[in-house]
Order: structure tokens, then sequence, then C-alpha cells
């Protein structure tokens, strides 16, 4: 056993090593760079605490911060609520379930800039899905990305039909929920709405807990491409969320240190959000239990 | 703790210390003249960004360069968006690995300027005399040439010859004025042919305030703002707005690109700069130019220019400036001349059958040339391309009829403002 498990540590290695070489390494230059000002051009300067304080004092940064709240809001709920959903209707072994999981599954695998191209024809309002059948009934729609609320919910749209892993997972938590659960349920009269409140739900929710911090962390990111090419942020910047606006900054403004503080921000605002919410979590498994 | 302290420290510290290298010690300017092939060898990186066509031609010029330097290997990159141009160029730097030259238009170039990353262009070779003036001022600071300009275009009316013949429409004179333009898109409209389609920014907006007699930046060497609200400014963008109700608005842009739309003769005028010729050569629609109407202040156009910048970092100095000189001379100057994106910085070059083809359209291709004479340019400093961002998210917003021209004054004053302070 002994050696299997050191076996096992071997196996982990390289999958260590990369990750502190990408992942971490990266991560902690990228922190300490949060906290000079670099352009990339010329050394950095140290600048400490004073990059966060002009941050805040920027208006862009501030609707940035509003935008990713307003998003994540939006879309945290509906991809982890619209996983649900499908892995309830779905968990049975029925004809044609397969092709229907696998087409819920299939936007999750789309490249980002394929997904950007499908949105732009289905908002395009001329030639567009949405414009023919809206036209068609005398109405159209107009230029959507061109305005803020349209252009929000697009992304919100993009971020959830890449639901797919999620979907995945809810899937499998489903199937291996117990049967006579369900049956004693039943025989108690249970309806439908019963039985998702006091079996399926309690029995989920630690993975509805991970998925949702999961995703937190995810839809953001999911988003940034197919933004960056429909939206560019825009129109106004209400779709530039933190990571869009820290690669902007970072890249095409010179202005890496700004990047790297806005990147800090959000890795530390989405450890606090998911903190928050594992103890609500918590505070309901012990309820539920109770 | 102390110990992740240190780790950071030391990460960090190797992550800047390429910047603390001299980047004079990659190589001093050599005798060697730029053009010269004579003693050419290594490999060169060369970066740019531009639509199909541009590349291609550079393509072309990069084979072309190299067959004239066979020891010398260059690896040519080519970027379809300016912004990932710019991504990748900043990211390229920040690893200690940019590019030996680059392509850079002058609105852009400021913060590689003002950082001291450039080495000025070597004009040994290049005979800078016979250059237009306007982007030989654009692309210098302090009075020394900085990068050595490619092309020096500027905007224009592209009629769409067959729309004009189909709906009866007289073609403009090459000295209209806007009123005409009016006039002339009004009895396009009236036969039921969209009239004119542009870009709703500052690529747009800027020629026809300063043809209106106003200013577009309150200062083109130190800017501190975008100024629209001078009644020059606002009479500008009535005209275009009246232009707007009778061609392209914000929901037909939105679903076709304006020059998309040009090039499928979807609308009869486009404005736009000669960076259009090449695809709507290969559309095979039938095109001639015009010069931008005469407003109260005569026809003024902007500067469209690129031009060459060598990192002083290159290892290969010699290579990348001989390069940047060979793309304006004889060689790869007509090259890029021939390929119809690019109006020839060199008055030679930009008077030669190369440029002035008469079996290709334009046919008045001479009307390039002379807007030469009435380009004006925008500012080449640091946060230009910042600024000009902020004007035109609000330019796009006015056009789409979201915000009134009272708020578009305020707002563009105010955010321009900010990104010019930095």
């Amino acid at each position: 056993m002994t050696g299997y498990r050191a076996g096992l540590r071997w196996l982990l290695l390289p999958w260590l090593l990369g990750t502190l070489l990408l992942v971490v390494g990266p991560a902690l230059i990228t922190a300490g760079f949060a906290f000079t000002r670099y352009d990339a051009l010329s050394p950095p300067q140290l600048a400490g605490f004073a990059v966060f304080r002009d941050l805040w004092s920027d208006v862009e940064f501030r609707r940035a911060l509003v935008s990713t709240l307003v998003i994540v809001a939006l879309a945290v709920p509906l991809r982890v609520g619209g996983g649900l959903l499908l892995a309830l209707l779905l968990h049975r072994r029925r004809r044609l379930d397969a092709a229907t999981r696998a087409a819920a599954y299939a936007p999750s695998v789309v490249p980002d800039v394929a997904i950007a191209l499908v949105w732009l024809w289905v908002v395009n309002p001329v030639y567009g899905p949405i414009g023919l059948i809206t036209s068609a009934f005398g109405a159209g729609i107009g230029a959507v990305l061109l305005d803020p609320a349209g252009a929000r919910l697009t992304v919100v749209a993009i971020s959830v039909l890449s639901l797919g892993e999620g979907f995945l997972v809810l899937l499998a938590a489903r199937r291996e929920l117990p049967q006579p659960l369900y049956d004693l349920a039943r025989t108690e009269g249970a309806g439908v709405l019963t039985e998702f409140r006091l079996v399926t739900l309690p029995l989920l929710a630690p993975v509805l807990g991970l998925l949702t911090a999961r995703d937190l962390v995810v839809s953001l990111q999911v988003v940034m491409v197919p933004t960056l090419l429909l939206t560019n942020g825009g129109p106004l910047g209400a779709t530039k969320t933190l990571p869009l606006l820290a690669y902007e900054r970072g890249f095409r403004e010179l202005e890496l240190g700004d990047g790297a503080a806005i990147a800090l921000l959000l890795t530390l605002l989405t450890g606090l959000v998911v903190a928050v919410q594992f103890r609500l979590l918590r505070r309901w498994n012990r309820a539920v239990a109770t | 703790m102390r110990r992740t302290a240190l780790l950071m420290t030391v990460l960090l510290a190797a992550a800047c210390g390429h910047g603390a290298d001299d980047p004079t010690a990659a190589g001093q300017p050599s005798p060697t003249q730029a053009g010269s092939s004579a003693a050419l060898s290594g490999s060169l990186r060369i970066q740019a960004a531009g639509g199909e066509g541009e590349l291609k031609a550079l393509q072309e010029v990069v084979a072309a360069f190299e067959a004239a330097n066979p020891r010398l290997t260059v690896d040519f990159t080519g970027v379809a968006e300016q912004g990932d141009h710019l991504a990748k160029l900043t990211a390229g730097f920040a690893a200690g690995n940019a590019p030996d030259a680059f392509l850079l238009n002058y609105r852009r170039v400021g913060a590689f300027l003002e950082r001291q990353v450039v080495d000025p262009v070597r004009t040994s070779g290049v005979d800078v005399a016979d250059f237009y003036k306007a982007p030989v001022e654009a692309f210098s600071r302090g009075g020394t040439l900085q990068c050595l300009p490619q092309n020096a275009s500027s905007s224009v009316v592209y009629v769409n010859e067959t729309l004009f013949a189909k709906a009866g429409v007289p073609l403009p004179s090459a000295d209209w004025t806007a009123d005409d333009l009016l006039k002339t898109a009004g009895a396009l409209a009236a036969k039921g042919v969209e009239s004119i389609a542009f870009e709703p920014g500052t690529r747009t907006v800027a020629p026809f305030v300063w043809s209106a007699g106003g200013e577009y930046v309150d200062s083109t060497d130190r800017p501190t703002r975008i100024t629209l609200g001078s009644p020059e400014a606002r009479s500008a963008l009535e005209l275009l707005t009246q232009l707007q109700r009778s061609g392209f608005d914000a929901r037909q842009r939105a679903a076709e690109d304006p020059q998309d739309a040009f090039g499928a003769g979807h609308v009869a005028m486009l404005v736009d700069s000669r960076r259009a010729v090449p695809g709507l050569r290969k559309a095979g629609v039938a095109f001639d130019v015009r010069p931008l109407p005469k407003g109260a202040a005569g026809s003024v156009s902007l500067l469209a220019s690129d031009g060459w910048c060598v990192s002083k970092a290159s290892k290969n100095l010699d290579a990348a400036h001989a390069f940047a000189a060979f793309t304006v001379g004889d060689g790869g100057g007509t090259v890029l001349a021939e390929s119809g994106r690019s109006v020839p910085v060199s008055k030679a070059l930009a008077q030669s059958p190369a440029f002035l083809a008469a079996h290709k359209a334009p046919e008045t291709a001479q009307v390039f040339l002379d807007s030469i004479g009435t380009l004006r340019r925008l500012p080449n400093v640091a946060n230009q391309n910042e600024a000009e961002g902020a004007a035109d998210d609000l330019l796009e917003q006015y056009f789409a009829g979201k915000l009134p021209l009272a708020e578009l004054v305020q707002e563009v004053d105010r955010a321009t403002a900010a990104a010019y302070a930095g």
C-alpha cells in the first residue's frame, strides 16, 4: 500500500511541477507586480498600496467592478440552475436522451472564437435569426451590442450556454442519489416540488455549493474571449469585466502594474465571495440536519 | 512566512531583471548603410498588423528582402487587429523578446517613443527629403525622425459608380462642398439607394471638424482633451448625423461593416482611407474616389500613416534598419504601392505607375496625392490610443441616438481629459 501511494505521488509530480511553474510562479510574480508601476518597457518602480488607492479612484475600475458583479450575479445562478434543471430532466435513461445530453454539453467544447462568431450572427439585427423572426412580425431588433443592457445580457447568455461541465457533474450526482428515498417520499404523498425540496436539493447541496464556487471563478473567464471579440468591453464599459480590464491595462495600455493589481483584487474578491458562500452553505446544512 | 516573502522577492527580482538590461548594450549603430545588403546575416523578427491585402503585400516584401539578403532569415508575424498587435508587442517587450522591427500607426507610437525603446531611424541610404512632410513630422520627436514612415494616406470618399449610374445621380466633382455631399446623399436616398456609410469615430469626425474650421484636439503637441463643444465641431457632428439619416445608421452598421457594405454594393459612398482599396478591388466593385468635401475651412483630411520602428534591444540592428529602409525603397516600396493598400511616402514612388496604375481602381488615385497637401494629423503622445478609444465609445453612442449632443460634448471632454492625464 505504501509503495502504491508512493507511486501515486510520483505520478502526481509532473502535475505539481507544471502547476508550480505555470500557475503558482506567475501568480506570485503577478502579486509582486501589483505593488509596482510597470509599463513593460522600463523596469518596475515599487509603489506599494498607492496602486490600489489610485485604482479605487479610477472611474473605469469602479465601472468594471460593477459590470463584473452584475454579470456574475446573473450568470452564476443561471449556469448552476440551468445545469441542475437539465440534469433533473435528463438523468433517466430514455431514448434520445443521449442525444439531448450531448446537445446540452456541446456548447462547452466549442472554441471561444467560434462562439463569438455565432453570437455576432445571432444578434445581428438584419441577418440574424432573432432579427429575421421579429422582423417577420413587423417588430425587428435594434443594435443589441450597442445597448449596455443588451450587450450585458448577450454576455450572460454566452456564459449560460457553456454550462456543460456543471451539467455533467450534476447529472452524475443525481444518478447516485438513492432511489428508495424517492419511493418513500412518494409513498408519503410528496409531489414533484416537495420531492425536490426535501430530497434532491439537500442531497445535492454539497455538489451545488462546489459548482457555485467553481462558477464564480470560471464564469468570467469563459466569456472573456467572446466578449473581447464581440463588444471589446463596450458599449460604455457595460461588458468590461475585471479580467478584461486587467488584460487591457496590462497589454494594450502598457500598465502591467495596474493589470496585476486588478488581477490580485479579482482573486481576493473571488476568494471572499466563495468563503461567504461556503459559510452560508454550512449554516444551511446545519439547519437542514436539525 | 519569511520563506514565502523571500521567494516572492526572488521571483520579482528575476522577473524585473530583464528590464534593468542596458538597452544600448545589444548593439550600437554601425556604419552599414540602411538598405545595403552587403553584410546582413543572422535572423530578423518583424511584426505588423493589417488586413488580408496588407499582410499579403508585406509577406511579399519580406520575401523580396530575403532574396536580396540570402544570409538573412526573416520571421514575419502578421496580426489582424491593432489591439492584438499592441498586446503582442507589450508582451514581447515585457519578456525581453520584442521583434527587431515593428509597424505602428503614428497615433500608437507615442508610448514606445516616450519609454525610449525605439532606436531612431537611420536615414543614411534613405532619401527622406523625397518624403511627404506630414508623415515625417508625425514620426518625429524633438526634431529627430524616430520611425520610418511607410505610407501617407488620407481620408477620402469612395463612390460606387454603378449605384450612382443606376440612381441617375451624377458623380460628385473633385471640388465639392459639404452642401453638395448632403444634396448628393439626399438624391441617392430619394432613388432608394443607401447613400453613405462611415465609421462613427475619430477617423471620420476629426477631418469633418477640421473642414468646418474647428479643432478636434485642443493641442496636437500637448493634448489635454478632445474638444467637440465648438460651434464648428457641433455643425460637423450635425452634418454627419444628417448624412446618416439617408445612409447607414447604427442598426445597419451593427449588421454589416461599412467597408463590407460598400464592397457588396449595398451603399453608394464610403468615408475611409486608402486601406479600403485592396478589399474593394478584390470585391470587384466599380469604384472611384473623391476628396473629402470642402467646409468653411476648405477640404481637410486626416493623415493615416504607419511607420517601421526598430527595437533598441534588437540584436540585429543593422538588418532591422535595412529592412525598414527596404520597405520604402524601390524594392519593397514598389510591391506595397502595387498592392493598392499604401500611398507611398516617397514622392517619386507615389508619382510612379506602380501607384498611379490607370488600369486599376481607383481611376483617380491622384486624389490621394492631392489630399496630402490638405492633411492634418492627430497627436502622437503616449495616451493617444486611450483618448481616442474613450471618444470613439461615446461617438458610437451618439451616432446610435443614445447620447444627446450636449452630453456627448461633456462626456468626451471628461473622459479624454482623464485619458490624456494618464
